[in-house]
């Protein structure tokens, strides 16, 4: 066993204990005094009108999908910023290419109609 | 002299080609003259370059020709190779010699067929093949001419494959050859593992010394020629394959294919040489299946099954020849059977013609009368088959037997065999000639309009060939030089052939024993029949054994073939999904009921397919750290 | 401070080919229909500009290696050669699959898009020399091909077959990338070059890195289907639209076996004694199973599929042997595979009617009265699978059987020939059937079936390659014989 792992092992170890602590605790000290009010997700909030497990429009799918894949893409921009300096001229070239990329597959999204509601 | 020996390949390619793509432009019956031009002109040059050679002396009589080269990567180097010698330019024009003949009957018998083009260019195509397998100067080439003559003997077999039983024959010949295809292929393997050459003249210089790799090699290439040339014990596609037209049986399956097993033992006699342990079970199989084969044609009612059993006996003779070294004599009866057993199934093609298309003997009887000249040209066949004195097959089949007594690798008791196999073969054709041509006209077709006679252009191939069936056997007994202009070949690599003087007593028993079977025949089936029936009663044990050919395919059958259906059924169906979806189902349902989110989807396949992958990662991993030596 | 190295060259071909890709894809959403063999054109255009480039920069120089990206990229004989292979396979695909498009009503800038795509991840693939790159092409390459496999929207077999290629080679994904990141923790590096650097020295080799290298061939496996990683073949070669089958099933094993033979050799060629071993085990379960499993199967397109199986354990037998000949075997075999198989599915696609009904045995009886042109080279193309002379197949298994032999691998050898005398019986099968008369009780005889332009080309082609690899294999020998250079 190369001990250079032990570390990773202790913070495992502690990771695990921690939680399993705050929970017994809580368990245990807490005071339990269940009742209706208390049981509805948001206690002091909306009142819940149906089971959350329903079926929606597979459109918020679709939307939620290109939102993340142009996000992330997104995140690209944030390291190109930071080194944008040392970069210079060709840093930006490379990053036009990548926007023009992006903004062939938007240019396709819209086209095809990915983006109508009805 | 020999580069024009290309030319003998390039004719029946193009015929091939033009009855391939072009024909159909044209009017039907062109497709067989073509073909039977193109088979022509190849003879034409064999004849030139056999004349031109046999005017050189011994030493010259080897020329390699290089048409281009196939392959090259690091120490593989493979040619497009022609060899010229003796051995090569004798084959060469017994295929196209007696090829040119069947071509043209051919033309006649086909007539008609709807599938007549594709005929053709199958037999061209054979042809073809044919020629690259005894040209050929290299491992590879030959086994391209190996497979390529298997394939169209395969097409050929199964031609009127809207008959069953045809196709089903194509298959099991296809098979059967595909075992001698891996015992040559493992064996050029082994060559090119021993020697880093695949070339024969390299390997056959290196092959001085040897020992035991030499002896597998030799027994691979035996695997190889006894499923090619039907003997013992993988004869069994051969009978079958008679369900082909009859021009093929006569080409391919009598007279020039199923020799090439014995071709290629004399052409690596350099290897069998150093192995007489090889050679000695060469010659075994040999008699063994010659004095087999000439039982059962005994008894069978089918005249292309007698025919096609025969061949089996006949090409088992010529195992014995080159097993107890006497190649040039296996060489000699190899060609004269070319002649008279492509004459027997022509001339037996005429009568089934005749009586569109008969094949049972015992619907045939009195045929003499209508067909005098298919009678005579069968006689003719037959006594040359039966060794009668002074017939081509006379000659060639005593100089086996004489080397089997006498030769250097005599072994007295395979000689014996021998020739009680020649008394049986002249009583089997015998009783073949009666039961077809003597006796009471027992068909409906034979007294009426509608009976076939075959005309010129089947006749005279009949006679041509009938001619050679005479007087082949002269060109070895005046001068001898048959033996003589093969000698150089099988002395190249040491002196490897000694020649036997045939032996006087051993000439007249074999010729008693020939009349004493004909004479035989004579009394059994040349009157009524009563006798024959007689002892078909009396012995009927043997006479069913025989008929079922020793009971050696149903042994097959149980064995073999369906074991192996099992498992390919078990494998492909069970494995794939029962034993993965059921057996492993079991831990599957353990991880789910653990909990574990293996559940994505609800098809028990994937999560079997998964779990196999898992299993065989687990399995690599352990075998790699057993390899590692470490974790156990 | 100046970015690290940036050569651009070597990637020359890929850039051509990816904008080739967002041009159709732009271009698919105005030309419709009939109008879409302008996208094929354009798709066959691009490729062959690649291809252009991809020769034109292998240029006189072949056996010059040309580093890029800090040895993260290489343009050299092996990329060359598969990265040419791949470029081919796309442009015979598209011949493939053009009719097919407007029968089935696909959306045809998305899938030559897809195809490209695909070629793109097959460029990467073949040039990478580090693992993260060799993960980048191969990911590239295999979504691509799931959004292939369930093109055929809406037809429940091929949805089915997306998603288990794609569950399965997501799982298969996450050994490759297990394996990567331990050979990482074991050597420092993901570069192969200095893999192989690290390895020299006396006593590397740790329990890490092997589980890493056999995580790795896990990976590697499962992309080129050796027995037990192959389950998914048949179902996903099935449900897939046989066109994309066909793309598929030679575009990966070129691709893949190029990558396979570059990091083997390339990253840890100190650890051959180990990584043969596994493969040796591999290949003979594959040969086997692969075998025997096509004999049970009466749809031909399964048939295939257990057909590509066994054959990628032959080109195995070359891989092992690691030698000179051994690459020159692979190199040869992918090819010739590539021309047969790709020319055996075309001939599927011009059998099966619309929505891919019609793949089994019983619809290839009697087919030599329906097409004649097509029964003959389905015919050829069996006979070449079977490795029966003169066909490119025949050439191809003498060399990786030869290969094998040469590197003292006897017993494979053996074991090769005797299981491709068990698979002529299969193919064997679909040309009986072919030539065999069409059922009686059928009242009418099928129509003939008319063969379009394009996929007669493809056949053509094939047909020519299938005979001309098989006459005349040394034609080959320079972009083969170049890579032997690379031997050393």
């Amino acid at each position: 066993m190369p001990t250079a792992y032990l570390p990773l092992l202790v913070l495992q170890a502690l990771a695990v204990g921690f939680t399993a602590l705050i929970l017994a605790v809580s368990f245990l000290l807490g005071p339990r005094r269940p009742e209706s009010h208390r049981m509805v997700p948001y206690e002091s909030g909306i009142r819940p009108v149906q089971d959350a497990r329903r079926r929606f429009p597979v459109k918020f799918t679709l939307v939620a999908m290109l939102f993340i894949v142009f996000d992330v893409e997104a995140v690209f921009f944030y390291p190109w910023a930071v080194t944008y300096r040392q970069l210079k001229l060709f840093g930006l070239i490379e990053m036009l290419i990548f926007v023009a990329i992006l903004l062939v597959g938007y240019v396709y999204i819209w086209k095809r109609g990915a983006l109508e509601w009805e | 002299m020999g580069d024009s020996v290309g030319l003998a390949l390039l004719f029946p390619f193009l015929g091939f080609l033009f009855n391939a793509l072009l024909s159909r432009a044209f009017p039907r019956g062109l497709s067989g003259i073509v073909a039977s031009l193109a088979v022509g002109l190849s003879f034409v040059v064999a004849l030139t370059t056999f004349l031109a050679l046999s005017a050189l002396p011994g030493s010259q009589q080897f020329h390699a020709v290089t048409l281009w080269t196939w392959l090259v990567a690091g120490d593989l180097n493979v040619r497009i190779g022609l060899l010229v010698d003796p051995l090569s330019s004798l084959m060469l024009l017994v295929v196209t010699g007696v090829g040119f003949l069947i071509h043209v009957y051919a033309i006649a018998s086909m007539h008609g067929d709807p599938g007549e083009r594709r005929f053709f260019a199958y037999l061209n195509l054979f042809v073809l093949a044919m020629l690259v397998l005894v040209l050929a100067d290299n491992f590879v080439l030959l086994m391209a001419g190996w497979n390529g003559v298997g394939l169209s003997s395969y097409l050929l077999i199964a031609f009127w494959f809207e008959r069953d039983e045809a196709a089903r024959a194509g298959v099991k010949a296809f098979v059967v050859n595909a075992i001698g295809d891996v015992g040559l292929l493992l064996a050029a393997f082994l060559i090119f593992v021993s020697y880093r050459t695949l070339d024969y003249d390299q390997v056959f210089k290196a092959a001085g010394a040897g020992g035991a790799v030499l002896t597998a090699i030799s027994l691979l290439l035996l695997l190889a020629a006894v499923a090619k040339s039907a003997q013992l014990p993988l004869y069994v596609w051969l009978p079958d394959a008679m369900a082909g037209p009859t021009p093929v049986s006569a080409l391919i399956h009598a007279a020039t294919m199923v020799t090439a097993g014995v071709y290629l033992i004399a052409r690596t006699h350099p290897i069998y040489t150093q192995s007489p342990e090889a050679l000695g079970i060469v010659a075994t199989i040999g008699a063994l299946t010659a004095l087999f084969a000439a039982t059962v044609g005994l008894v069978k009612p089918n005249i292309k099954r007698v025919l096609a059993y025969s061949t089996v006996s006949q090409l088992g003779y010529m195992f014995l020849g080159v097993g107890v070294g006497a190649f040039g004599a296996g060489l000699f009866h190899l060609t004269t059977h070319a002649f008279f057993k492509a004459l027997l199934f022509l001339a037996a093609g005429g009568a089934i013609h005749a009586l569109g298309g008969e094949e049972d003997m015992r619907k045939m009887g009195g045929l003499r009368a209508r067909l005098p000249l298919v009678y005579w040209t069968f006689v003719v066949g037959a006594l040359a088959l039966a060794g009668f004195p002074l017939f081509s097959g006379f000659w060639s089949k005593d100089e086996i037997i004489t080397a089997t007594f006498a030769g250097p690798r005599a072994n007295p008791t395979l000689g014996v065999v021998a020739l009680v196999t020649a008394l049986l073969t002249a009583f089997y054709i015998f009783r073949a000639v009666f039961l077809t041509f003597h006796g009471k006209p027992h068909h409906h077709l034979s007294l009426s309009e509608h009976f076939h006679a075959p005309g010129p252009v089947m006749t005279v191939p009949l006679v041509i060939l009938a001619g050679f069936a005479v007087v082949a056997g002269y060109v070895q007994v005046l001068g001898g030089s048959f033996g003589h202009f093969l000698q150089p070949v099988f002395n190249r690599y040491g002196p490897h052939e000694v020649a036997v003087a045939l032996n006087p007593g051993l000439l007249a028993a074999s010729a008693t024993l020939s009349v004493v079977g004909i004479v035989l025949a004579y009394v059994v089936y040349g009157g009524d029949q009563a006798l024959a029936r007689r002892l078909g009663y009396q012995f009927a044990w043997l006479h069913q054994l025989l008929l079922n050919d020793y009971y050696i395919e149903d042994l097959y059958r149980l064995v073999i073939v369906r074991p192996v259906l099992a498992v390919a059924g078990f494998v492909g169906e069970t494995f794939d999904r029962v034993v993965v979806d059921g057996a492993v189902g079991g831990v599957v349902a353990m991880v789910r009921y653990s909990g574990a989110a293996l559940t994505i989807v609800q098809t028990g396949n994937l999560r079997g397919y998964g779990l196999g992958i898992l299993t065989g990662a687990v399995v690599i991993l352990a075998y790699l750290s057993y390899l590692g030596g470490w974790g156990g | 401070m100046a970015p690290a190295q940036v050569d651009f060259v070597p990637l020359i071909p890929t850039i051509v080919v990816t904008v080739t890709a967002l041009a159709v894809l732009l271009l698919g959403l105005w030309l419709r229909g009939e109008q879409g063999i302008w996208l094929a054109a354009v798709s066959i255009a691009g490729l062959v500009a690649a291809l252009v480039f991809l020769l034109g920069l292998a240029g006189p120089a072949v056996s010059e290696r040309r580093a890029a990206f800090d040895g993260m990229i290489v343009a050299d004989n092996l990329s060359t050669f598969f990265g040419a292979v791949a470029l081919v396979i796309a442009i015979l695909t598209i011949l493939l699959s053009e009719h097919v498009l407007l029968i089935e009503r696909f959306s045809q800038g998305e899938y030559y898009a897809l195809v490209l795509l695909t070629t793109v991840g097959m460029l990467v693939l073949t040039a990478a020399t580090d693992l993260i790159v060799l993960i980048l092409g191969l990911e590239i390459l295999s979504i691509s091909l799931y959004v292939l496999t369930g093109f055929a929207r809406g037809r429940l077999g091929s949805e089915e077959a997306a998603l288990k290629y794609f569950l399965l080679g997501a799982f298969a994904l996450g050994f490759l990338v297990y394996g990567s990141a331990l050979v990482y923790g074991a050597t420092g590096t993901t570069t192969f070059g200095q893999i192989a650097n690290v390895l020299r020295a006396p006593g590397a080799s740790s329990p890490l890195l092997l589980i890493g290298l056999g995580l790795l061939l896990v990976g590697f496996g499962f992309k080129l289907s050796f027995v037990p990683f192959h389950m998914w073949t048949p179902d996903v070669y099935e449900g897939a639209p046989s066109a994309v089958t066909g793309f598929m099933a030679v575009g990966t094993k070129a691709a893949v076996f190029g990558s396979l033979l570059r990091i083997l050799t390339e990253a840890f060629p100190a650890l051959r004694a180990e990584w043969a071993a596994v493969l040796w085990l591999l290949a003979i379960l594959t040969m086997i199973l692969g075998n025997f499993a096509a004999i049970a199967q009466r749809n031909v397109k399964r048939m295939l599929a257990y057909s590509s199986i066994a054959q990628a354990g032959y080109i195995v037998l070359a891989v092992i042997a690691a030698d000179p000949l051994g690459r020159a075997g692979v190199m040869f075999y992918v090819l010739a595979y590539t021309f047969m198989n790709l020319g055996a599915f075309a001939v599927v696609v011009a059998v099966a009617d619309r929505g891919d009904v019609g793949t089994t045995l019983d619809h290839y009886v009697g087919l030599a009265r329906r097409s004649p042109i097509l029964a003959l080279a389905m015919g050829v193309f069996m006979l070449s699978l079977a490795g029966v002379p003169p066909t490119a197949g025949f050439m191809a298994k003498l060399f990786v059987f030869t290969a094998a032999v040469r590197a003292g691998y006897v017993d494979l050898a053996i074991i090769g020939v005797l299981t491709s005398a068990v698979a002529t019986f299969y193919y064997l099968r679909v040309i009986v059937a072919m030539y065999m008369s069409a059922p009686a009780e059928e009242p009418a005889p099928a129509p003939a079936l008319r063969v379009p332009g394009p996929l007669l080309a493809l056949l053509v082609i094939a047909l020519v390659a299938t005979f001309g690899l098989g006459i005349f294999p040394a034609v080959t020998g320079d972009l083969v014989g170049g890579t032997l250079a690379l031997a050393k």
